[in-house]
């Protein structure tokens, strides 16, 4: 049971029969009691009305019974019975529809009204009354204003009545209770149904569109029933995750465009060059002008593969590890140093303001690889007599590094992919140096180092702020 | 044939314009979009190999710009991305040819040669005046069966001549067409190299295909024709 729909219908249908059935046999059983109850009664009445017939006479307890006036004790098929005893069990009168039978005997409780079911001597089902009554002398003239009250006898009445009638009405009653009920279960059924194909259909159509999506040509948001207030965290969060899919997809089109064209043009270089050497075999100085411009490609191309290893590397987590207290002036003097010539040759002044005594606890190794890859950005992409600056200082419990150069022809929504692998300002390969992986090497270091790594843009100032945290 | 070559990659450039220059091109080569534009304004090129992706400004902007100004040059764009939208474009931005990084060097050479036919509008890969056979591909020269062994510079005149033929053509021409930009050629370079040229087919015995016109230039009125 899978569908959510199946479910919900399942148990709203097991729990509105459950509610039925028990309705049902309440709703029986009160009609039940009411229809016995009032037969009940019917007996009660026909068994007080013998009472008053109930006399004492010198002979002992008599009851004047007239036979034309209740037919109904008659003999017959649909006779009533009743049966009159003294309290020792002497029988007082019978109806003649006993003829020889008797009616079962217990002495009855004063003003007690007590019922049961029997079988009547006819065979029939029947139902009984048991009532014990005081019956009292015939009263005879007395002229005092508040004469003795008489003494009575006890005696002990049963009336007895086929329960046919009763027995049909509860049949009809339990078969009018079990066909509503069926038709009531069958009928929220169909509405159930109906009404959980409606309610759900937003969640039916949500389900649809997202199976549906293209991930070759994801829409840019899902246009849903975003109104319905149950669906719309869900349709927020799946646009918004919608956004971010769409954008990894773009950057990885991006990124896989990238590879391409930067391993393309060594590809094509070295073959270009081989070709050329082979096809004319005896032009030694071309040949051996090709096989150094073809070391030139493999060391480009290893240094490519060792970046790309060590990115393969932060992003899997496995570097970082190491816990050693950092001079930061000293990391910083060591990568200036590392791109002195660098900054010399395309005439960058490089200005250094670190905090005095500024030290913390991190990743020696990867620190370098950071701050390196950092003052080659502003050393090579600075415009020749530019300056840089490089600033350390503490914030709290972080060490923040800024980078400030001069940019040329960056703009602003190029900081949005200035730290994707590969990528370049410039489509053409020309500057063989960069590959286009050094700010995304730095940012993944920076976050190997549980720090960031952030970029800024005012008119043409380019500035880069690391963020590390002091793990000491 | 001349043919300029604007490729921002140093060792691409090296291998093609030595390439080139083997199979008996002058080249011109230049590493960005400006230059090659500035070179194929001022110079009369049989063919321009344009990468795309180049600093400055890209290729399609040259071919763009050249075809603007009603350059007529032939053009084989030269580039390391190939998509289908990427070649459509650069055709309608007025390219006749596309090969895509890294590509096999005798492709390009065949599609070069392919190239300077049409602009010479001739399709024929081999070009035969009686027993006189010039093949471009291989860059063989015979007579009557007969390899004759020419020079590079001997070979790239008697092609441009070939290509030619009844038409009378300026010495500055010819010059324009065999020598490279850094070539520097004597004042009597052509004339030398046109002297050199008869001496051995002559010497194969085929009669003087090159008349001298007298204050104008050369005509290329072989035998056979």
């Amino acid at each position: 049971m899978n569908s959510i729909r199946t479910r919900i219908l399942v148990f709203t249908l097991l729990s509105s029969w459950a509610l039925i059935l028990v309705s049902a046999l309440v709703w029986y059983r009160s009609a039940e009691g009411v229809l016995v109850s009032q037969f009940d009664e019917a007996l009660a009445v026909g068994a007080g009305s013998l009472a008053t017939l109930m006399t004492t006479t010198d002979h002992g307890v008599e009851l004047e019974f007239a036979d034309e006036l209740t037919p109904e004790f008659r003999p017959g098929p649909e006779a009533a019975y009743f049966e009159a005893w003294t309290a020792d069990g002497e029988v007082v009168e019978r109806s003649k529809s006993l003829l020889d039978h008797d009616l079962p005997f217990q002495p009855g409780k004063l003003g007690v009204h007590e019922y049961w079911n029997l079988r009547l001597p006819d065979g029939r089902a029947g139902r009984a009354c048991r009532v014990g009554v005081e019956v009292l002398p015939v009263e005879a003239e007395n002229e005092d204003e508040n004469p003795p009250r008489p003494t009575g006898v006890v005696a002990t009445i049963v009336v007895a009545e086929g329960r046919g009638r009763l027995d049909r009405a509860l049949a009809a009653l339990w078969y009018s209770v079990l066909v509503v009920g069926t038709l009531v279960a069958f009928g929220n059924l169909v509405l159930f149904h109906v009404v959980l194909t409606r309610g759900l259909r937003p969640l039916t159509r949500l389900g649809h569109d997202v199976a549906s999506l293209d991930p070759a040509d994801l829409p840019e948001r899902l246009d849903l029933e975003a109104d319905r207030k149950e669906l719309r965290p869900t349709v927020t969060g799946l646009n918004v995750l919608l956004g971010r899919v769409r954008e990894a997809m773009e950057r990885e089109k991006r990124t896989t465009s990238n590879i391409a064209h930067e391993l393309m043009t060594p590809i094509a270089e070295l073959r270009s060059l081989t070709e050329v050497a082979l096809k004319w075999p005896d032009k030694t100085d071309y040949a051996l002008e090709a096989l150094r411009g073809a070391h030139d490609v493999a060391v480009h191309m290893n240094g490519l593969a060792e970046t790309i290893l060590t990115l393969a590397r932060c992003q899997e987590g496995s570097l970082g590890g190491v816990e050693e207290r950092v001079d930061a002036g000293a990391a910083v003097e060591a990568a200036v140093r590392r791109h002195e010539a660098a900054a010399r040759r395309r005439d960058v002044r490089v200005d250094v303001e670190v905090e005095p005594g500024l030290a913390f606890v991190s990743d020696p190794a990867l620190l370098d690889v950071v701050l390196s890859v950092l003052v080659a950005n502003a050393v090579d992409h600075g415009p020749p007599g530019s300056p840089a600056l490089l600033r350390a200082r503490r914030a709290g419990d972080r060490v923040v590094f800024t980078f400030h150069n001069r940019v040329v022809d960056l703009e602003r929504a190029d900081l949005e992919h200035i730290a994707e692998p590969f990528w370049q300002k410039s489509a053409s390969r020309t500057e063989r140096r960069h590959t286009g992986l050094g700010l995304s090497l730095a940012s993944e270091v920076a976050t190997a180092l549980r720090g960031s790594l952030e970029f800024a843009l005012q008119a043409d100032e380019f500035s880069a702020t690391l963020s590390l945290p002091d793990r000491g | 044939m001349k043919i300029l070559l604007v490729e921002d990659s140093e060792r691409l450039r090296l291998a093609i314009r030595t390439g080139l220059a083997n199979a008996g091109y002058a080249v011109d080569a230049v590493p960005d979009g400006r230059s090659g534009l500035s070179y194929a304004r001022k110079n009369p090129y049989d063919l321009i190999i344009l990468d795309i992706m180049l600093p400055g400004l890209d290729g399609l902007s040259v071919l763009r710009s050249l075809r603007q100004d009603s350059v007529p040059t032939h053009v084989l764009l030269l580039t390391a991305k190939g998509s289908v939208d990427e070649r459509v474009e650069g055709l309608r931005a007025g390219a006749d040819d596309y090969l895509v990084k890294p590509f096999d060097f005798e492709e390009l050479l065949a599609r070069v040669e392919a190239l300077v036919r049409r602009a010479f509008a001739t399709k024929a890969p081999v070009l035969e005046f009686g027993d006189l056979r010039i093949e471009t591909a291989s860059r063989r020269v015979s007579v009557d069966g007969h390899e004759v062994a020419l020079t590079q510079r001997e070979y790239r005149l008697l092609n441009y001549l070939a290509h030619k033929p009844d038409v009378v053509v300026s010495r500055i021409e010819i010059e324009d067409h065999i020598y490279h930009e850094h070539a520097l050629p004597s004042s009597n370079a052509v004339d030398s190299a046109v002297c050199s040229l008869r001496a051995k087919l002559k010497a194969h015995g085929y009669g003087n295909p090159i008349e001298t016109v007298r204050g104008e230039g050369y005509l290329f009125a072989p035998e056979g024709r």
